[in-house]
């Protein structure tokens, strides 16, 4: 556990969140009140933080709250909204572009976030040449399934490449899943009762060890089925 | 909150409105899914049975008259005082019981601060009828000298936290609140009154005659497609904040301790069939049952509390409310979702071993299709 001014032995490995580095590769000092965790080069502080501050370069699921013929004002749980570009897509054209409506999820990227300025997003992915139209392209809009919210560090944890509750549940129920960086989740499973119980899976597994995710997940699927 | 209840009786634009209206968003895919989720399957989005309520909780506070009430998240505070006032010349042997409503930001974004709201007022309005309509509080024995002094009292509500049935959550604490009360001894010798303060004489309870307890039901509008069965409306007790947003119309019943129906508050909405309101009558005669016990029970024990208090003077601290390093008393436990996570936050001592160092940022990393092996 930390508060803010305590001295973070680093011991080589990078600041995350909530962790300072001002005295070289040796210490850091904590920024924020919580939980150390050192994932392999980085270490950081884990608390119930809710509220999301745009860092670029971040992935994020928001909800568009407004649109004008050039822009998409997306809410992604930051002290102000977001700017997405409507043709911010890729191959999008004037002609061929998506059609957001108000209340649509969208996975999209932290263009620019500078914290006098509005933040930008945009689902250009440049690691594939595909165009939005064809689906494939992970960026852009979510449709059906279920978002929720959660603190920002159980986010992080689930967007570990090895994330023992996404695994475990993964091997019982099929389901689609896109976690944003600021702590809005969306998710995707057949019917309505798997779903739900995912939902409270995951809601649930932040701050419990494997053990107890898995008799967790035995009784909710007890109580489910 | 979100939703009108009373405005939209079309089926679409209820959904709308509400995204539009949250100051706190709420995406169409969440209405959507609860919407369906309850009319296809009687599945409610947080696990609950249909007619499964949250844990009702009621903490007292220092002083007589301050009450804490909370089901699950949604929580509300209620305080009561009185003072002595000339009353008006219409009503001179009566006393006077008003009831304030609060709602601000630290419940909900969406709720701005200043006037009160026309949820606020309607809220307000709602424990009014409740209570001084049904008479629970007796007015008459709150006159001290006829045409010259009666007691006024105030209920100070506000709410501190909305996650749906806030209405109820509120309507509750005015009642423990009143019912927690102590007003001062007052000692009338012909025409005058002399009032004793708390060292001379006990603070004497308010004369409470029942207890109505508000039942809120949402309903939703069955699936427009699908003429196979005759389906009725699906109901929910206890909406929380989403099934709130994704309703299309509230009934509240008042039932008090010995099953007598005290108030039906229907706010325009999706029309009812009356077998349907006999039948919630019934659950909420159950419920309001429970409700009640609970109410008494966690006064006896906070009365005793005191009780064991005042005997004690001379020990500040009672041996078993003194927190211990080693272990936290069941009494002090903390409450809340959000503590509990915090306890249940153990130090994650072992270092993944080869974790990836810090995101680039494929977005493959954040959505994932899985493939379950059933």
């Amino acid at each position: 556990m930390c508060l803010p001014g305590d001295r973070v032995p680093l011991d080589g490995a990078c600041a995350g969140v909530g962790v300072a580095a001002e005295g070289g590769e040796s210490f850091g000092f904590a920024t924020a009140a919580g939980v150390l965790r050192r994932t392999g080069e980085v270490v950081s502080v884990e608390n119930l933080r809710k509220r999301y501050i745009p860092r670029e370069g971040d992935f994020v699921v928001g909800v568009v709250t407004q649109r004008s013929s050039e822009v998409y004002k997306v809410d992604i749980r930051a002290p102000s909204a977001a700017y997405l570009p409507t043709m911010a897509f890729n191959a999008a054209t004037r002609k061929n572009r998506p059609a957001l409506e108000v209340g649509s999820l969208v996975y999209a990227r932290v263009q620019s976030a500078h914290p006098d300025l509005d933040t930008e997003l945009s689902c250009i992915d440049p690691e594939t040449k595909k165009a939005w139209t064809t689906g494939e392209v992970l960026l852009g809009e979510l449709r059906g399934g279920l978002s929720f919210e959660v603190p920002l560090s159980a986010a992080q944890r689930l967007l570990d490449a090895e994330c023992f509750v996404l695994d475990r549940l993964g091997q019982d129920f099929a389901y689609e899943l896109c976690v944003g960086g600021n702590g809005r989740i969306w998710l995707l499973a057949p019917g309505a009762r798997e779903t739900v119980l995912l939902l409270q899976v995951i809601k649930r597994s932040f701050g419990m060890t494997d053990a107890q995710i898995e008799v967790m997940i035995q009784k909710m699927v007890e109580i489910f089925t | 909150v979100f939703c009108p209840s009373g405005a939209h009786v079309s089926p679409g634009a209820p959904l709308r409105s509400a995204v539009r209206m949250a100051a706190v968003p709420l995406s169409r895919a969440e209405l959507d899914f609860t919407l369906r989720a309850l009319q296809t399957e009687g599945v409610r989005v947080d696990g609950r049975e249909l007619t499964a309520c949250r844990r009702l909780g009621i903490r007292f506070g220092a002083a007589h008259g301050e009450v804490e009430v909370s089901f699950g998240p949604t929580r509300a505070l209620a305080v009561c005082s009185g003072e002595i006032v000339a009353p008006p010349p219409e009503r001179p042997n009566e006393g006077r019981i008003s009831f304030h409503v609060e709602f601000g930001p630290i419940a909900s974004p969406s709720f701005e601060p200043g006037r009160p709201s026309p949820h606020a007022t309607s809220v307000a309005n709602l424990i009014e009828r409740l209570i001084k309509g049904s008479r629970a509080v007796d007015a008459e024995a709150l006159c001290i000298v006829g045409g010259q002094q009666v007691w006024s009292i105030r209920v100070d509500v506000r709410a501190l936290d909305d996650d749906g049935n806030l209405g109820d959550a509120c309507a509750i604490a005015a009642l423990c609140s009143l019912l927690h009360f102590r007003r001062a001894d007052v000692e009338t010798q012909g025409g005058a009154a002399k009032v004793h303060s708390a060292e001379d004489r006990v603070p004497v309870p308010l004369s409470v005659h029942h207890l109505p307890v508000p039942v809120t039901y949402a309903l939703f509008a069955p699936p427009a497609a699908g003429k196979r069965r005759k389906a009725g409306p699906t109901w929910v007790l206890d909406p929380n904040r989403l099934e709130e947003a994704a309703m299309s119309g509230t009934l509240c019943l008042a039932v008090n301790q010995h099953g007598e129906l005290c108030g039906v508050h229907k706010p325009g909405g999706m029309p009812l069939d009356i077998s349907v309101i006999r039948h919630c009558t019934e659950l909420a005669v159950t419920r309001a049952k429970e409700i009640t016990g609970w109410i008494q029970a966690e006064l006896t024990a906070d009365l005793a509390v005191r009780e064991k208090a005042r005997r004690n003077v001379h020990q500040l601290f009672a041996a078993e409310s003194l927190l211990t390093v080693d272990a936290v008393s069941a009494s002090h436990a903390p409450r809340g979702p959000s503590a509990a996570a915090v306890k249940d936050l153990a130090p994650a001592g072992s270092a993944t071993p080869s974790a990836a160092p810090a995101p680039a940022g494929s977005a493959l990393r954040g959505r994932k299709r899985v493939a379950g092996a059933a």
